[in-house]
């Protein structure tokens, strides 16, 4: 059971949250424009890393925010948790 | 435990939505409730608040919040029946049957409100004073809950 | 033959004396004994049997890593197994011994199982109430810690002041973030303790190592603290002609506390002696093999090993997680020096006992080493050696050991295998708590639901809901109901309890822009007052719900979903304005179960509104189809939608929750002179597949494009871009051999999910075509109907395809999904 540190809520329960996958992936500005194999990189293909990852999480159970986070994906250590205007932390 | 015997508060709820610069009330920190003319402001996100006062004054309460907010972008929205409002005494040890918020009397006090889960419910906690803990909950759920918190009453 | 001491015992109160049942006969205990003591006490050295090889075993040890006496309990709470020495007696216990195997329980002794669940957060938790751990505890709680300190014994001696101390409760696992799952058991409790702590310390002692000589395993042959426990603890002395076998000089202490209670220590022995010769004669043979820290915790969370070559076993090593630390013995601290000795040499290696759970010997381990399993996780699972109940506690560091003596490699060449939680047998039960039954997931219920209850309604579960799915008549079951409520539907009034739906306020200067977006059509030309249905695509293209959406304003919607949908088409809504289109001008709210919603359908609705008393303009010119009105009915404001699911000519009135019920019945009342007829989700199931409407997530699965439905219409004809639209032209979305909605004219009913062929070969593997999606008795059309997804399936229609099944094979007509009104002239009278 994670402890998610949610950048409202403070730390919570890994239950509140929903996993939304990698992070900074934008949606294409002219979808149109992409060939097959361009749209379907941006649909399926994913980084994964051994070790920090930027990824987005959801509370979903509590102040219903979307958030960024970096997080090692071989400890599951939180390096850090950011807002979607924010900055990743170093 | 049945429905019955928890005494739902009869209140009116206004959800509001809006940029916190244009609000007409002082926002609350995340987390917590303040006041405004005599109803309780709920925290429950950046932009979204949930506004409680007395049975049948939620039509007042949307014309004051739809006036101030008039020419901002915003949403208040009559939200009164759409979840049921029960007020527990002692009842955080029970609560800890169920949740995952740290509900030590030295940590959640009077004036301090969170989203989370009970079991499989979604709810809002809100301490009314030292003793009296607010619970809403969506009525399709207030059953389960009643049920659930009744399951652990008899184990605790 | 009583073993136990004239005096001393200090967990023992003599004044308190008990009755307990082991194994069908009775026998006495004091309070403070553990099941093990007072079996010893009551001179049983043996009672218990191994789970292989059917050898006699007895009690060896005085704490959780025993690997013989295990119990089932019956008495007066039911445990399927547990160890013997965990036990606390109480008055009135019952338990038989469980070879390494507990049984299932039947119902009534599970219903005696409930675990109270609590959550708690402390800042520092310690794991062990022994010296390190209660020192640790109270430098906590000086420093104003909230400290919380488990132990799995049933007494701690001296607890500290300012610290929640829990005695009985064995912690089960510790998980990411200092989350540590406890388990508290007395004879009137049992609890399961969710703690969050800031720091857990780990003060889980060391145990004494076993040694492999030849019948190691026979009653008698104890660790020699164990021994010295039962002495100074319980007034027990499980023998009088004693040997000691000893590596280290705790060994020799243990030996002179059995002494002191009258014991004749026969033989001491150490390491070039055998200590299979000492069995002679002797009736306690006592081993102390060293000291191994107690690290299953440490290790699960990824910390890790040392080999000490002065205590001849692994210490933990500087990586772990920040927040977890051990202290004390489980550290090493204090632990006498030993010579490093695993197993006695000699010819035959088949009865010297590695695993005594397992039945595993040093035989056993050679000869997966022979095969070429040179890993000692290999040697785990081929020999099973460490996976038992006791996760290896006297067996794993020895059989790593044994391991690298057996190699030639060195002692610390390999470490032992890692132990998984739980650390001691737990049932589900007592995972679950009050979680289970009608508890294991909330069932919802609408405002209504009372009415449909006392009428007798057959519920069936719709998600987390319960919805009527037939209100049965006169000992009805269900297909006569079902028709007849068509029948009433299609000929007069139904009245269906849609509460359920899904239900979104969107509201602000863009929402129409955003809703252009979500859906396929565009929201944003929906005139006010009007309604427009709409499907949701994923990014992928397919189709992922549908719903309706009521123009209240320039810049208000309201929209409902499907009943199963609603939170998920909430969350993507919030997920696109929050991660891409923070600009823009919209807020959602939820108000699912603001409204009720009462939807009467059927030519005579428009009648029975009237009788109801709704102060609307109901004229078709003046309340079109696909608009909605607000106004009152009965007294009551509601907004009247006209949407029709069922073809019929159909009204659904959202109402203020709390007054649904009261609208209801209302309209009950009103409508039972013209007939009216309360309706489950078969008839609508039924009433809509008539019409060739879908259902999302029945007759499309997420792999299902709105032209497969025949639905492009529904797609906008501009360019403007929304959720999913790049993905209808990927080339597998124009493929022409798409599965495409059809209707279906079977000879007889056929199952949901049957597949399709072209040609019944009998001869397998046959071509599937695609599946038959929704499938009923029409008392509408009067005969059997279906919706399938075929391939090619609208250039097909007069075809004849067939659903090969176990009791023979169905053949049935292609036709057109609408089978009724494909004019669709009923909804708008």
């Amino acid at each position: 059971m994670l402890l998610i540190r949610c950048p409202w809520c403070g730390p919570r329960d890994e239950v509140e949250f929903r996993y939304g996958g990698q992070a900074h992936i934008a949606y294409p500005g002219d979808p149109e424009a992409l060939s097959d194999e361009e749209w379907a990189n941006f649909l399926f293909m994913r980084d994964n890393p051994l070790g920090p990852f930027r990824e987005r999480w959801y509370h979903v159970h509590g102040c219903r925010r979307w958030f960024n986070a970096v997080r090692d994906t071989s400890t599951h250590r939180f390096v850090g948790t950011y807002r979607m205007d924010e900055e990743p932390p170093a | 435990m049945t429905t019955e015997q928890f005494v739902a508060a009869e209140l009116a709820q206004v959800g509001v939505r809006a940029d916190p610069a244009v609000l007409p009330f002082e926002q609350p920190q995340p987390n917590t409730v303040t006041t405004w003319k005599g109803r309780d402001v709920l925290w429950l996100g950046p932009d979204g608040w949930l506004v409680v006062g007395e049975a049948g004054s939620e039509g007042s309460i949307e014309r004051e919040l739809k006036d101030a907010l008039a020419g901002q972008p915003h949403s208040v929205v009559d939200v009164s029946a759409n979840r049921i409002v029960f007020d527990l005494a002692d009842s955080l040890d029970l609560l800890g049957s169920g949740c995952g918020l740290d509900l030590d009397r030295s940590r959640w006090v009077a004036g301090m409100c969170a989203q989370s889960l009970f079991g499989g419910a979604q709810v809002i906690l809100h301490q009314l004073d030292e003793r009296t803990t607010r619970v809403f909950v969506r009525p399709s759920f207030a059953d389960y809950f009643v049920d659930r918190l009744g399951a652990a009453n008899r184990l605790i | 033959m009583s073993r136990r001491l004239g005096t001393g015992g200090s967990w023992i109160d003599r004044s308190k004396p008990l009755t307990f049942r082991f194994d069908g006969e009775e026998y006495e205990g004091f309070e403070g004994d553990t099941l093990a003591s007072a079996l010893l006490a009551n001179g049983i050295i043996a009672g218990f049997t191994s789970p292989l090889l059917d050898r006699p075993r007895g009690v060896m040890t005085a704490g959780p890593e025993e690997p013989n006496a295990f119990v089932e309990i019956s008495e007066p709470w039911f445990d399927a197994i547990v160890a013997a020495t965990m036990v606390e007696l109480v008055d009135g216990l019952v338990a038989d011994p469980r070879a390494g195997v507990g049984r299932l329980p039947d119902a009534g002794e599970m219903a005696s199982v409930d675990a109270a669940h609590r959550h708690v957060h402390v800042e520092t938790l310690v794991v062990g109430g022994g010296l390190a751990g209660r020192r640790a505890a109270a430098a906590a709680a000086k420093c104003g810690d909230r400290v919380m300190l488990v132990d799995e014994r049933h007494r701690i001696d001296r607890p500290p002041d300012g610290v929640t101390v829990l005695p009985r409760t064995t912690a089960l696992g510790v998980y990411d973030d200092g989350y540590v799952v406890a388990h508290e058991r007395s004879a009137t409790l049992e609890r399961l303790w969710h703690v969050r702590a800031t720091r857990v310390v780990l003060a889980t002692g060391a145990q004494e190592r076993f040694v492999a000589f030849a019948g190691n395993d026979r009653p008698g042959v104890m660790l020699a603290s164990a021994a010295a426990t039962y002495v100074e603890r319980f007034g027990v002395l499980p023998g009088d002609r004693v040997a000691i076998f000893t590596t280290n000089d705790s060994g020799l202490e243990s030996a002179d506390a059995v002494r002191a209670s009258g014991a004749d220590i026969v033989h001491t022995i150490g390491v070039g002696e055998d200590p299979s010769a000492a069995i002679e004669g002797v009736d306690l043979l006592l081993v102390s093999g060293g000291w191994n820290p107690n690290l299953t915790l440490w290790r699960s969370m990824g910390g890790g090993l040392r080999y000490s070559r002065r205590l001849a076993t692994y210490r933990p090593d500087n990586v772990g997680p920040p927040w977890l630390e051990v202290v004390g013995s489980a550290d090493g601290d204090g632990l006498p020096g030993s010579q490093a000795h695993w197993l006695e040499p000699a010819d035959d290696y088949s009865e010297h006992f590695v695993d005594l759970q397992r039945d595993q010997t040093v035989a056993d381990i050679a000869q997966a080493l022979d095969a070429g399993l040179v890993s000692v996780e290999h040697v785990k699972r081929a020999t099973y050696i460490g996976t038992a109940i006791d996760q290896g506690r006297t067996s794993g560091v020895l059989a790593a050991a044994i391991v690298n003596q057996l190699l030639g490699t060195g002692p610390d060449a390999q470490g032992p295998s890692g132990a998984r939680p739980p650390t001691v047998p737990i049932s589900y039960a007592t995972i679950a708590g009050p979680d289970r039954g009608d508890l294991l997931d909330p069932i919802r219920r609408t405002r209504i639901h009372p009415w449909h209850e006392e009428q007798g309604a057959v519920f069936e579960d719709v998600g987390q809901w319960k919805r009527p799915r037939y209100f049965p008549r006169d000992g009805e079951d269900m297909d006569p109901a079902v028709a007849r409520e068509c029948l009433a539907v299609r000929n007069k009034a139904g009245v269906l309890d849609a509460s359920t739906l899904g239900k979104i306020d969107v509201v602000g200067p863009d929402a129409g822009a955003f809703l252009d977006r979500m859906y396929t059509n565009r929201m944003s030309t929906l005139p006010v007052g009007s309604i427009r249905y709409g499907f949701m695509l994923g990014l992928d293209g397919m189709v992922a719900d549908d719903g309706v959406a009521m123009r209240l304003g320039d810049d208000h919607f309201l929209l409902t979903t499907t009943t199963g949908n609603a939170a998920m088409v909430l969350d993507r809504f919030e997920e696109w304005l929050q991660t891409e289109w923070p600009a823009l001008r919209v807020y959602c709210t939820s108000v699912t179960e603001q409204w009720a919603d009462v939807a009467i359908a059927g030519p005579k609705a428009r009648d029975i509104l009237a009788a109801v008393g709704a102060d609307i303009d109901l004229a078709p010119e003046a309340f079109p189809f696909m608009t909605f009105r607000d106004g009152e009915v009965a007294g009551i404001p509601v907004r009247v939608a006209r949407v029709s699911f069922t073809g019929e000519l159909s009204y659904e009135i959202l109402v203020d929750g709390r007054r649904g019920l009261e609208l209801w019945e209302a309209v009950m009342a009103a409508g039972a002179p013209l007939g009216i007829t309360a309706y489950g989700t078969e008839a609508m199931h039924v009433l809509r597949a008539e019409k060739g409407f879908v259902i999302v997530g029945q007759d499309t699965d997420g792999t299902v494009t709105p032209d497969d439905l025949g639905m492009s219409w529904i797609v906008r004809k501009d360019e403007s871009d929304f959720i999913g639209r790049r993905s209808l032209r990927r080339a597998d979305s124009l493929r022409e051999d798409r599965k495409q909605l059809v209707g279906l004219l079977p000879d007889e009913l056929l199952p949901e999910g049957a597949q399709l062929v072209d040609e019944d070969t009998g001869r397998i593997p046959m071509p599937m075509i695609g599946p038959v999606t929704s499938s009923y008795l029409s008392a509408t059309l009067d005969r059997p109907i279906a919706l399938a997804m075929v391939e090619r399936g609208r250039s097909r229609h007069g075809e004849t395809v067939y659903a090969p099944l176990p009791g023979g094979t169905i053949s049935a007509e292609i036709v057109s999904p609408v089978l009724y009104d494909p004019e669709g002239t009923r909804h708008d009278d």
